[in-house]
């Protein structure tokens, strides 16, 4: 019994030593992610609310998003370590946000394009995805689809980098790709959204 | 060019001909506040970690009742009292700026002057590397000529600290801390045994003195808090002399480093 307590206790030091390391090693990440919000621009803050906005198709929506995707990055400021990450970092979250959006208001509603006329006028975001017959399909994709249309074709991010700010392989990005473009033909033929 | 080619050229010019929004002024609002909203001001504790530790105090205490029910965290009888002048300030300025934030110094208050001996400087810096075992120390003593460095090894500015015709130094390195319970010591001061032709420098375990509350977690590895001591020459037996540093702790005082030195007669020169 004392033997297993002594055993107990020798481990615990050896966790706690690694935690206490760990500690310090974040310490050193949290400086960064404080750098780079330092850094922050008018264009960083514009890309991320026009990511948001293409992604939730509702400026409102999007500001929120932005919103709580600076809010969450600067509570996770210590996970940055590398500058060079930042921007990917950064995006990761801001995709979560816009998830998180989309879930609050389930069901979810996309963007109604089709009793959309008078409601383009409104929002500037719906706007645009209702004006251009390319973009008027994505009424019609989920969330997923959504937002590696958007990364690929708006952050003109490449497919590595859109699976690691959506945490899926470059494989599936492409798959997803295909299938959103599959859907925005259809889109188009039709008129509308599918 | 195909007609996915096509499409996908179709879908990024509309959105790059798109003119988006630019982000409302409430975002760089938010972005402002966010130091003093939603800051946190130290590195996260997770709960499982503070549990575990609560956990691994407790066997601790447990065991050492069991197996040592004679240190029970009272004074011993023979446990020494420093008879010097007390300074009321922590000895390892340096040490103390190295813990992390909420650790307890390492290093207790102690007296800084006695007979023959002078507390100079503290907390100099690190001059070896940490290893895991708690109260091993060391002495270095400097003497005559190599005085004359003695500020550039110990990154101390003023260079008249020792007056190298009447004094001498030793360089005390006490270890201090280890693991999740912290272990501070006490330097206690210099005896000079002139019939041992021996010099020895005395620091305790504070815990015998001051035990700290139960389950003070000691947040920082092993810490080396150096001490330069100026001792005069007019004290020191007649050479070869034995410095030792000794240690009072559960067993009462014992050495745990000697070294042999020599040292120039107080009238000698540089």
């Amino acid at each position: 019994m004392n033997l297993c307590a002594l055993w107990l206790v020798l481990i615990g030091v050896v966790d706690i030593r690694i935690e206490l390391r760990n500690e310090r090693l974040s310490g050193q990440g949290r400086e960064v992610g404080r750098d780079w919000f330092a850094t922050l621009t008018e264009r960083d803050f514009d890309r991320a609310y026009r990511i948001a906005g293409f992604i939730l198709g509702d400026a409102h929506e999007a500001e929120d998003a932005t919103q709580d995707a600076l809010s969450r990055a600067w509570e996770r400021r210590h996970s940055l370590r590398e500058l060079d990450r930042a921007q990917a970092w950064f995006d990761q979250i801001l995709v979560n946000a816009c998830r998180d959006r989309l879930r609050k208001r389930r069901p979810v509603r996309l963007i109604q394009l089709s009793e959309s006329d008078g409601a383009s006028g409104r929002d500037p975001f719906n706007a645009i995805l209702t004006t251009d017959e390319a973009l008027r399909g994505l009424a019609g994709l989920d969330f997923n689809h959504r937002a590696v249309l958007v990364l690929r074709f708006w952050a003109d991010l490449p497919e590595s980098a859109i699976g690691e700010r959506l945490g899926i392989p470059t494989g599936t990005v492409k798959s997803r790709l295909h299938v959103a473009l599959r859907q925005i033909r259809s889109a188009m033929n039709a008129g509308g959204p599918t | 060019m195909t007609d996915d080619e096509e499409l996908e050229r179709r879908v990024h010019d509309a959105f790059k001909s798109a003119t988006a929004p630019r982000a409302p002024i409430s975002i760089r609002e938010r972005v402002s506040e966010l130091p003093t909203a939603n800051m946190r001001s130290g590195p996260r504790f997770h709960m499982t970690w503070a549990v575990l530790g609560a956990i691994l105090v407790v066997l601790v205490v447990a065991i050492s009742r069991s197996y040592l029910p004679a240190n029970t965290g009272t004074v011993p009888p023979q446990s020494p009292e420093p008879t010097a002048q007390v300074s009321t300030t922590p000895l390892s300025s340096l040490a103390e700026s190295q813990n992390a934030p909420g650790a307890v110094d390492l290093l207790l208050p102690g007296p800084l002057t006695g007979n023959g001996w002078k507390v100079v400087a503290n907390g100099i810096g690190l001059r070896r590397k940490p290893t895991d075992i708690p109260g091993i120390a060391g002495v270095q003593v400097v003497a005559g000529r190599e005085l004359a460095g003695l500020h550039t090894i110990l990154r101390i500015p003023d260079t008249t600290i020792i007056d190298p015709r009447t004094q001498a130094a030793l360089v005390v390195d006490l270890w201090a801390g280890d693991g999740p319970i912290c272990g501070q010591e006490r330097f206690d001061g210099v005896d000079f045994d002139q019939v041992g032709s021996k010099i020895t420098v005395r620091y305790s375990d504070a815990a015998l003195v001051t035990p700290l509350p139960s389950g003070t977690l000691c947040a920082l590895d092993a810490r080396e808090a150096s001490i330069l001591v100026a001792i005069d020459l007019s004290h020191i037996p007649t050479s070869p002399v034995t410095v030792a540093v000794a240690r009072f702790g559960g067993g009462g005082w014992a050495d745990v480093a000697t070294v042999a030195a020599s040292f120039p007669s107080p009238s000698a020169k540089p």
